[in-house]
């Protein structure tokens, strides 16, 4: 593959706001909802993710390859936004960093472990979105099963066969999850 | 101790990962009909997001405006800098315009003919540096 080749790989900010111009309905709906699951992740508002994500497929910043559907797109550019945002919490990092110390030949050297992303705070913010989404199905063991499956990485059969759902009660019970879960983003964005 | 991969952080991220997986798998026509039991109004949940976008594209052009104006400013004081008060000597002329023409940024408002000084007349220089005082490239000598 030449340079040529690998440049025309991604669309140009024209191309892209001709993709997204060309979006129906149900894709407008879909990008919404999408912004209001991540928006959850950061304790954003939805509006703003979304209103970032178009901003930075215009600038340019963020390059769409030319056989992506848009919408996954800005999708990866929205979860991208959230994790810049959960990064960018307002503990100092470095209040959290992990020294180490290690005897070697030329005495005693101090290294440090850097924790992963998030801070106890961050951690904290989305413990409580947890909290608040699983008290919206208290009563609801099937949409609980679901859920804790699901936080913690079990594959969709294991969660069915604990649950005992086929498979499309386990598609609806999902479905009203994620329905709640965009309804909980919402509200939780306004407060 | 809590490890990473189950951090609530973690946990957040796999199920939100997963509500969005759901939502690819959603026909059209189920998102359609999930909108109008979710939205009070199907059409304002629509045009939410459209205004979105237009407020993008709006703050995008923007930014593109004064963007270009803070670069056609700086290139006017550059220019402003290095111009003489007034111009009267042909050699002056000369060397002023060999000076414009050498910067890129300026080269784009002269035309390639120009270009070569030695082949203009005395009269095509002060004119040209007329045209381009008139043009706003360089001050006016008597200003």
């Amino acid at each position: 593959m030449n340079i040529l080749d690998a440049s025309c790989e991604t669309l140009n900010p024209d191309e892209t706001r001709v993709a997204i111009e060309s979006l129906r309905d149900p894709d407008w709906l879909k990008l919404r909802k999408i912004a209001s699951i991540h928006a959850s992740r950061c304790k954003a508002n939805w509006e703003d993710i979304l209103n970032e994500a178009f901003c930075r497929a215009l600038e340019d910043r963020r390059k769409c390859k030319k056989n992506l559907n848009i919408i996954v797109f800005l999708d990866g550019t929205m979860r991208s936004i959230a994790n810049y945002r959960n990064k960018a919490s307002k503990s100092d990092p470095l209040e959290h960093v992990i020294p180490i110390f290690k005897e070697t030949d030329e005495g005693l050297v101090i290294t440090v472990d850097l924790p992963d992303n998030c801070t106890p705070d961050n951690e904290l913010e989305a413990q409580q979105t947890l909290e608040s989404f699983e008290e919206l199905f208290d009563g609801d063991d099937e949409a609980t099963m679901v859920l804790m499956g699901h936080q913690d990485n079990l594959p969709p059969n294991e969660i069915q066969e604990l649950a005992g759902l086929n498979k499309t009660q386990y598609a609806t019970v999902l479905r009203r999850i994620r329905r709640r879960f965009e309804k909980l983003a919402t509200e939780g964005a306004t407060k | 101790m809590t490890s990473k991969m189950n951090s609530p952080r973690k946990k957040l991220d796999r199920l939100a990962d997963k509500l969005i997986d759901d939502l690819y798998e959603t026909s059209d026509e189920e998102i359609m009909s999930e909108a109008k039991e979710d939205y009070a109004d199907l059409n304002t949940a629509v045009s939410d997001v459209k205004n979105i976008w237009q407020f993008a594209q709006q703050a995008i052009g923007k930014r593109r405006l004064q963007t270009t104006k803070d670069s056609f400013k700086k290139e006017r004081e550059s220019t402003r800098k290095e111009a003489p008060s007034k111009v009267t000597d042909i050699n002056e002329a000369r060397l002023l315009l060999r000076n414009l023409i050498n910067k890129t940024d300026i080269t784009e408002k002269i035309t390639l003919a120009a270009r070569n000084l030695d082949d203009l007349s005395d009269q095509d220089v002060f004119n040209i540096l007329k045209d381009l005082q008139e043009l706003g490239a360089i001050p006016n000598g008597d200003s």
